[in-house]
């Protein structure tokens, strides 16, 4: 299959899934950390890479491959430092943490919204899809700089009853330097 | 910028007879004050460049700035360690773009000169037009730092031709290094990858933060709610608390010589080098228990405990923090202006320890440590509001007198672990070389 081009549209999964986004991005817009937990399967991997600049290798083979994007990532598991790789658990922590008055960084807490976009859908076997997504979030907080940031979302989403939910996700962001609290929002 | 104040001569005012600590928040706030750090301590003081092991084959690299400088870090295709400033000698373009990688020579992409690894200039990309034996004298070669030097696997840089020695410069600091490199028979390597991020405040701000013992419950209440919980139900459930309890007498902060020092803590986060909890999982006991057999085997039972057991914050003046604490991380405070830096951290740990150890060090580093941790960004909010509050209001000093008095010369100082005798031993140096009253120079 060519990679340049989409596949035909499946209409209704593409509606599913952006809804599914767009309610997700209300959830967390509106700090509403708990409910949002709800939406993560109780397996999800929630992995943000660490980005950096290699050496540009060109390929004879493919020369398409020299800057893929791919190359950049820091990679999982045991031998690699992402700047996220939690589970389930960790993810709960988060969002109770992020209701506790004595976490500093979240109280006053920043205002953010979420602008998800480009979705694209690939049904798989046995109910469930991948996804990509752009998400742009803007983040303001009392007496800061606002900030934008910029990121590729890569899921996975499955069927859970009536509903969906999310099985992995992937974060790439695409600024440079990053600004010490902003990773650990909910992206 | 000074704000309401010019420059002032004396910024740290120290006075037994009252008992006070004071630094002028200048040093903090002034831009002028900033031009002379990047003078006198910059350009003085030896500097983190990076570690042996993060050269592991000949033609490795890291392009990283330093104290302001652009340097290339490199195992030469001899093998030996070098680091050359990233700039071409023809027209000043940089010869090194990437951030890391493997190379035999660098050619500058501008009109294609080419430096060996070693740092030789080996062609000027043309036939004509430049007299024979133009770098006779090797003056467009790249341009090596003026000293490089390592101990025990940590390579720093000085700027200053006639600087003291780096085994001199680092004093009692030494000890704390060789406390973390015996932590195992084989070897402390960087793990892969590092983490950057920029904050906004002053670099001495975060040295000041990284072995600030009092602070510890006011900004981290959330994180030990966080471990407590991970606890319930565990024989460490309780411990907890009475950790806490105790901190102020069980640990010590010391001053180690020439504006080091290190908080030595107890708080019960376990330590995968070789201090067991429940909270790590049964599979990793064994490891964890023969690797504290053989600490005390090599270096007897009164080291192996405070290697295995002490939580350390150490910090190298001027801006280098090595956190020995539930995982290992070297960070370094790359200062961008008086109110901006950029930090670079890295996870180090035992080159033989088990995959099960391994992650669960990275994920402890990642958990609490990185800029996405527990423990960061409440640390990070702290520091932006230290340095807003700083840069907008007209008080001039901060107070940083708890333990103060204890001893004559604060370079040398102890006391309790909340106290701020690490911040005096630093502020001490800092004037000390401010005003060139050390100029850390041979004699
Ligand atoms: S500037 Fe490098 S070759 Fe001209
Ligand atoms: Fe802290």
């Amino acid at each position: 299959m060519n990679e340049a081009f989409a596949p035909a549209l499946d209409v209704e999964w593409l509606r599913r899934v952006e809804q599914f986004y767009y309610r997700e991005a209300r959830l967390l817009d509106e700090r509403r950390y708990l409910s949002w937990l709800e939406l993560l399967s109780p397996a999800i991997l929630y992995l943000m890479p660490g980005r950096f600049v290699p050496l540009a290798r060109a390929s004879a083979a493919d020369p398409e491959t020299i800057h893929a994007p791919d190359k950049e990532l820091s990679g999982y598991g045991p031998r690699a430092l992402p700047l996220r790789e939690e589970g389930f658990a960790h993810l709960a922590q988060r969002a109770e943490r992020a209701l506790k008055p004595n976490a500093w960084a979240e109280n006053p807490p920043p205002r953010i919204r979420r602008f998800v976009a480009n979705v694209e859908v690939e049904p798989l076997a046995g109910g469930s899809v991948r996804a990509w997504s752009n998400l742009l979030l803007f983040h303001s907080q009392q007496g800061r700089a606002d900030h934008l940031f910029s990121a590729q979302r890569r899921d996975r989403l499955e069927t859970y009853g009536d509903h969906l939910r999310i099985v992995e996700r992937e974060v790439r962001l695409d600024g440079d330097t990053i600004t010490g609290p902003s990773v650990a929002l909910f992206f | 910028m000074a704000l309401y104040d010019p420059i002032r001569e004396e910024l740290v005012k120290a006075d037994l007879a009252q008992g006070s600590f004071r630094v002028h928040r200048d040093a903090y706030r002034s831009a002028e004050v900033f031009e002379r750090e990047k003078e006198q301590i910059f350009s003085k003081c030896w500097l983190y460049l990076g570690h042996d092991t993060e050269l592991k084959k000949k033609g490795d690299f890291h392009a990283r700035r330093v104290g302001g400088r652009d340097l290339i870090f490199i195992r030469d295709k001899k093998g030996e360690v070098r680091a050359h400033y990233n700039s071409c000698t023809h027209r000043a373009a940089k010869v090194c773009r990437e951030r890391t990688g493997n190379a035999r020579n660098f050619t500058c992409p501008y009109h294609g000169w080419v430096f060996s690894s070693e740092g030789d200039l080996v062609s000027q990309n043309t036939q004509t037009g430049y007299a024979e034996g133009i770098n006779a004298d090797g003056h467009l070669d790249l341009r090596s730092v003026e000293r490089l030097e390592e101990y025990r696997g940590f390579w720093f840089v000085n700027y200053n031709p006639n600087a003291i020695n780096l085994y001199d410069y680092l004093d009692g600091a030494r000890d704390q290094i060789d406390a973390l490199c015996d932590q195992t028979e084989g070897q402390q390597i960087i793990l892969s990858g590092e983490h950057t991020y920029s904050i906004r405040a002053n670099y001495k701000l975060l040295c000041e933060n990284s072995y600030d013992g009092y602070h510890l419950f006011p900004v981290h209440a959330s994180y030990f709610d966080y471990l407590r919980d991970q606890m319930v139900g565990t024989p460490g459930e309780g411990l907890i608390d009475k950790t806490l309890q105790s901190y102020n007498t069980a640990g010590c902060a010391r001053a180690l010589g020439n504006g080091h020092a290190v908080l030595d803590s107890y708080v019960p986060t376990g330590r995968p080098i070789a201090q067991w909890l429940p909270s790590m999982g049964a599979g990793t006991r064994p490891e964890i228990e023969a690797r504290y057999a053989s600490l005390v085997r090599r270096l007897g039972e009164e080291r192996a405990k405070y290697i295995a057991e002490t939580q350390k914050n150490l910090v190298i003046f001027p801006n280098l923090v090595i956190n020995d604490i539930l995982s290992v991380t070297v960070r370094v405070i790359e200062p961008e202006s008086e109110n901006k830096i950029r930090v670079t951290a890295w996870a180090m740990g035992p080159d033989d320890e088990s995959e099960e150890l391994r992650a669960l060090r990275l994920d402890n580093f990642v958990s609490f440590l990185g800029p996405a941790g527990f423990g960061s960004p409440d640390d990070i909010e702290m520091l932006e509001i230290c340095q807003d509050a700083a840069d907008h209001t007209p008080i001039e000093w901060s107070e940083i007198s708890k333990g103060f008095g204890k001893v004559e010369n604060p370079l040398y100082g102890a006391g309790m672990p909340d106290d701020e005798i690490q911040m005096q031993a630093y502020w001490t140096m800092w004037d000390r070389v401010m005003r060139g009253i050390d100029t850390l120079e041979k004699k």
